[in-house]
């Protein structure tokens, strides 16, 4: 192409441009009947060259100048155009500006970020350093940016966090600033800021840091209790990894570096020995290589658990079965199996005959009350995840007031307990008697120890369900009572004693390594899940739901039974009272009716209520 | 007999004593709820709305047909304000932790007002309910450093030539501040900023870090080039002296 046709070609295609031109956006603005423009007075080089290549360079003046209307007006200077409002087109920004800290607490506008709006252009830098140098603009001082997340941003990783990953962008919290109050909600806000990139198991591998950091978080009482609605009161990221600058535990300028722990620890935490921060945040129960006492102190809870409900599940479901059997057999022979034997009116088995005693129903009752109230306030604590476990804790007032209910259910079962040691203690070494004969009355009739007795009668009772002799004779106590009341021991130690460790931890230092606080957090949690789930499974089903006493047996509030069930039930006990005597001495009035409606309510509410926490408990399992 | 009767009579007298109150019951202005407040304004009640902050801060945000009277200048122009005394008369803040605006509310209660209410949450309530603010003069915000506790701690140590201007007003002032501090209250800062001296960098403290910034604006568009701002005010600096001291 020749220079000559060259230049023809560009006039042409000028000339095509030239009304596009007039009619840009820019020299739209009010004309009319002035022959002038905007620029017209507005000519220096911001608006004549600069705008036009900005953000807003498509825009008119008259797009977000639209109260100029009247030109001469204006020009005059009798009508000054009003602030630019920008919500008018980014409407979504606007809205979450609303709620921004800088505009509600110090009048910020638009324009005092993002300055010189008129020549703004796209920044060459990725969006989350550009967001740094913003921020930094006036919290500067390099602490922000000097090592941690920052540092990574502005070193290329896109991973990393820069200020509005976790503080928001347009809509940053009015509390984030607030002085000497990290209150629960702005905790809440921050850990949850932490969590969006820390629980992508992915992310964290990429960078070599722990995988399942959160995980493990909230698997300890600070993750639960933040997680259930109180984070009030306990460490949230934030405040064990510092807000800025976090670094790797290896970095001696960590918070969480293990020279520094004590400190970090102390803020929240006083009057512990130095081992307290042996204590791991993150507890991982499954790694047997890092941490073996964890895993292995897991591995015993589970291995307990399977065991006592492998046996007593089996155990209960061959007793209901041969029960069924039984029942189907005699409906077969023609037996009334609701009525055997049938005495005749005033008969001597219908009298009542005392089985518990006054003290002992109290203390059952005291007993269910405080057990009721622990599973209650606990379990919404350890299945926090639960759909139930808000309205549970919704329920006691809260979590707060929960976690009070529980600490006062566990004085109320401590001292019950306590109280019990006290008579067994009395029951071996009775007043007058003393030590003499202690191992009779231990391993004798009237004693709750397990003997060898109990072996037999628990192969017999196996013998029993596969039709392979009689139903064994028992005397007082039947080896499942026993293990009722034994196992109160043993939970009382696991739940009681961790429980107690982890009451006051810091105190719990002087006693034991903080590690063994993770320890208790497990078997205190496990131990639980075995005590709620054994009496609402296997103790209901031995006492209430077994056939001849479905669906309640309301003898633990009444005291008596008739001296026919007592005949049948405890045959030896029965005939060893008859032999010496001492059967006359037991027979009782019946019970009153008060006594009567009472128990059956206060019996059938408590048994729902375990039915229903046993639905709770599977079902929370379940989708964990 | 008569000796009883004046026994319990004088026990009578004693528990009577005891239930008299100490003070006259003082007058404590009711809080009103910006959506009430709005629900007054669309009304047309004849409300009138007094701004208890600086002018400064008054002319950079108010409620439209707000009055800029700072609590400071209450007593001199309060009874003066509205002739009839049953008008209602609502007083408010720039910040939701303020407390000028309740004083000037009791004060005007002391006058005589009889409907008298202070906006609970004041300016950042108001806004975050979704109500209208106008700006008469708005200062445009000039970015600048916010310079935490610590930093400041260590270059008070180390004597650097900095002056700092505390803006609150003169009982917080006289209360405690930081050593050698100029103070010039807030409501007089446009009166008065000519004294601040020129040849050094100036620091700005205010009560909790939400002042200083629009302070630290109006003295940089007054000429003043370097202006630092100490971050969290006061209150995070006296707490952090505090963590200092429980440290040692």
């Amino acid at each position: 192409m020749s220079v000559r046709i060259r230049i023809i070609f560009m006039a042409v295609v000028f000339a095509g441009l030239w009304p596009m031109v007039v009619a840009s956006p820019l020299a739209a603005a009010p004309t009319a009947g002035t022959g002038r423009n905007c620029q017209s007075c507005h000519d220096d080089e911001l608006f004549r060259a600069q705008f036009g290549g900005s953000v807003h360079g498509n825009n008119g003046c008259a797009s977000c100048h639209a109260d100029v209307g009247n030109l001469a007006a204006h020009m005059s200077g009798k009508e000054k155009p009003a602030s630019v409002n920008c919500g008018s087109c980014h409407r979504e920004i606007a809205r979450n500006f609303r709620k921004n800290f800088h505009y509600l607490q110090e009048n910020f506008r638009c324009t005092d970020c993002h300055r010189g709006i008129h020549a703004l252009r796209k920044r060459d830098t990725n969006f989350k350093v550009a967001v740094i140098q913003k921020c930094t603009e006036c919290h500067a001082g390099g602490e922000y940016v000097a090592f941690g997340h920052a540092e990574a941003v502005l070193k290329g990783d896109t991973d990393s966090a820069s200020c509005s990953d976790c503080h928001g962008l347009h809509d940053i919290r009015t509390y984030h600033t607030s002085p000497g109050t990290y209150s629960g909600e702005a905790r809440e806000f921050y850990t949850l800021a932490c969590e969006k990139c820390h629980a992508d198991r992915e992310m964290m591998k990429r960078h070599g840091v722990p995988a399942d950091a959160v995980r493990n978080y909230e698997a300890t009482y600070h993750g639960k209790v933040a997680k259930i609605g109180f984070p009030a009161r306990v460490a949230g990221c934030a405040d064990c990894h510092a807000s800025h600058n976090i670094l790797p535990k290896t970095d001696p300028r960590s918070s969480i570096h293990p020279a520094n722990l004590e400190k970090n620890c102390g803020r929240c935490h006083q009057g512990f020995k130095p081992r307290f921060v042996e204590f791991k945040a993150h507890p991982d129960y499954h790694d047997r290589k890092n941490s073996p006492v964890l895993f292995w102190a897991f591995v015993f809870m589970s291995g307990l658990l399977i065991g006592t409900f492998a046996f007593f599940w089996i155990h209960t479901a061959l007793w209901w079965r041969k029960s069924y059997w039984e029942k189907d057999k005699e409906e077969r022979l023609g037996i009334d199996p609701g009525c055997r034997p049938c005495l005749p009116t005033g008969s001597e088995g219908l009298t009542p005959v005392q089985r518990f005693s006054v003290t002992e129903r109290i203390i059952h009752i005291l007993l269910i009350l405080s057990f009721m109230t622990l599973v209650m306030t606990g379990f919404a604590l350890k299945y926090y995840e639960a759909p139930w476990a808000a309205v549970m804790i919704g329920l006691w007032g809260g979590a707060e007031w929960a976690g009070i209910f529980h600490r006062i259910a566990a004085t109320l079962l401590s001292a019950l307990f306590l109280y019990v040691v006290w008579l067994s203690f009395r029951f071996v070494f009775p007043r007058g008697k003393g030590a003499k004969g202690w191992l009779k009355r231990l391993l004798g009739p009237d004693s709750l120890c397990p003997n060898l007795k109990d072996l037999q009668d628990i192969a017999g009772m196996f013998r029993w369900f596969f039709n392979r002799g009689e139903m064994p004779k028992f005397d007082r106590w039947t080896y499942w009572e026993k293990f009722d009341f034994m196992a109160v021991f043993w939970g009382m130690f696991a739940i009681g004693g961790s429980g107690l460790l982890l009451w006051i931890p810091e105190a719990s230092s002087w006693i034991v390594p903080g590690w063994v606080l993770n320890v208790a957090t497990l078997v205190h949690s496990e131990e639980a899940l075995l005590a709620a789930l054994f009496i609402f499974t296997v103790h209901f089903f031995n006492t209430h739901f077994v056939p001849p006493k479905f669906p309640l047996d309301r003898i633990i509030f009444t005291g008596r039974y008739r001296l026919e069930e007592m005949q049948e039930q405890k045959p030896l006990q029965f005939e060893r009272l008859k032999a010496e005597g001492k059967l006359d001495a037991l027979k009782r009035k019946h019970p009153g009716m008060l006594l009567k409606i009472v128990s059956g309510i206060f019996g059938y509410a408590c048994l729902l209520l375990g039915l229903g926490l046993t639905v709770m408990i599977f079902w929370a399992m379940f989708l964990e | 007999m008569s000796r009883i009767m004046w026994t319990w009579k004088g026990v009578a007298l004693f528990w009577l004593f005891m239930a008299l109150p100490i003070h006259a019951a003082e007058q404590v202005p009711n809080l009103l709820e910006p959506a009430e407040l709005n629900k007054m304004i669309q009304r047309g009640d004849k409300v009138s709305l007094v701004n208890s902050a600086s002018v400064l801060e008054c002319m950079d945000c108010s409620i439209p047909g707000s009055l800029c009277i700072p609590a400071e200048e209450s007593a001199a122009k309060v009874p003066k304000l509205l002739p009839n005394k049953a008008d209602p008369l609502v007083f408010y803040c720039q910040s939701n932790r303020c407390y000028r605006s309740s004083e000037a509310a009791a004060m005007a209660l002391k006058e005589g007002y009889q409907r008298v209410w202070v906006l609970h949450g004041g300016i950042p309530a108001w806004k975050q309910a979704g109500y209208r603010t106008v700006s008469p003069e708005r200062i445009p915000r000039v970015p600048g450093e916010a310079i935490k506790p610590e930093r400041l701690a260590r270059w008070l140590a180390e004597k650097r030539d900095v002056l700092i201007l505390d803006v609150r007003e003169e009982k917080l002032f006289g209360k405690d501040h930081l050593p050698g501090a100029m103070n010039i209250p807030l409501y007089r800062l446009q009166d008065r900023y000519q004294e601040i001296p020129l040849n050094r960098p100036l620091i700005v403290v205010d009560d909790q870090g939400l002042q200083s910034f629009l302070v630290a604006s109006y003295l940089v568009r007054k000429g003043i080039a370097d202006v630092k701002r100490l971050f969290g005010g006061m209150e995070k600096w006296q707490a952090y002296i505090a963590h200092e001291k429980k440290k040692k």
